[in-house]
């Protein structure tokens, strides 16, 4: 009997936020870093057209993986994918809650950053 | 994500392996969540490198692209859980091109730093009848993500 780790059939979207396909894989290839044989997974690339590429379908057939999986950064990874836009976003993010404290009258409920980044992940 | 058209595709001429009668089948991953099914975390393993190197490519996202998938790259989410089991991770800029060349074009397999892939690797030559080396290649042959290729070729 044979063990192996799953071999996976990585969909990447090539465009997420303006951000170049070059800078996904990469950010897709470094998540597998702690992923057991990732290094024998196969990327493809998650565009609108995917279903009518004959070169998908042969590699797929061929790669026979036993799952597929998506890669879907967070919030948090833009920091090392987009930084520029990450740091203006968030310095949007401090302004927006000060101009709305002060539109506002202070409760009680703050909203912490840690749900701010929730929100925009989804 | 992918489309329900595209996921109905996939499910119906790849057959992907699946629960009977899961409906999401289809996992997604990053560098920020926990691994579960189809994953295997290999950050949990009790052995795990004491040091790896953490190379930095000098600048241009194909660069970094390429070096990557040669010598995989430790995210900032991964850099505390391996803190945390005592793995030291060691940043190495690229100053020089001659230097990330040696690494992605030359790929002299001996004499080479842990890089991050060998987090990835553990234990896989256990499985594998002849000796086991890896040999990451990575393809770009034009401006799109459709002329990347990237694979590893475990060989003898």
């Amino acid at each position: 009997m044979a063990v192996r780790p799953a071999r996976l059939g990585l969909l990447v979207p090539t465009r997420v936020d303006e951000i170049a396909w070059l800078k996904l894989f990469e950010a897709a290839l470094a998540a597998q870093a702690r992923v057991w044989g990732a290094s024998g997974n196969l990327i493809f690339p998650l565009t609108a057209d995917v279903a009518e590429r004959e070169l998908f379908w042969e590699l797929a057939d061929r790669f026979d993986a036993d799952a597929f999986v998506t890669y879907a950064p967070e919030w948090t990874e833009m920091r090392e994918l987009a930084p520029g836009r990450h740091t203006a976003r968030e310095e949007g993010d401090c302004h927006d809650r000060r101009a709305s404290l002060i539109s506002r009258p202070m409760r009680s409920t703050t909203l912490s950053k840690t749900q701010t980044v929730t929100s925009r992940s989804t | 994500m992918p489309t329900v058209e595209q996921k109905e595709l996939l499910d119906r001429r790849l057959a992907p392996f699946r629960e009977r009668g899961d409906s999401e089948w289809l996992h997604s991953f990053n560098a920020t969540s926990g691994l579960a099914w189809p994953f295997t975390d290999a950050a949990s393993f009790d052995e795990l490198p004491g040091s790896i190197v953490n190379p930095i490519a000098p600048g241009g996202a194909a660069r970094t692209l390429l070096l990557t998938a040669i010598a995989g790259r430790v995210p900032l989410a991964l850099h505390g859980s391996l803190s945390e089991r005592g793995v030291s991770v060691v940043n190495e800029p690229l100053r020089r091109r001659y230097r990330w060349a040696s690494i992605v074009v030359d790929r002299r397999r001996g004499g080479q730093p842990t890089y991050p892939w060998a987090i990835a690797d553990q234990g896989l030559a256990t499985y594998h009848a002849a000796p086991w080396r890896a040999g990451h290649a990575a393809v770009v042959v034009a401006d799109t993500a459709w002329d990347f290729l990237c694979s590893t070729r475990s060989s003898a």
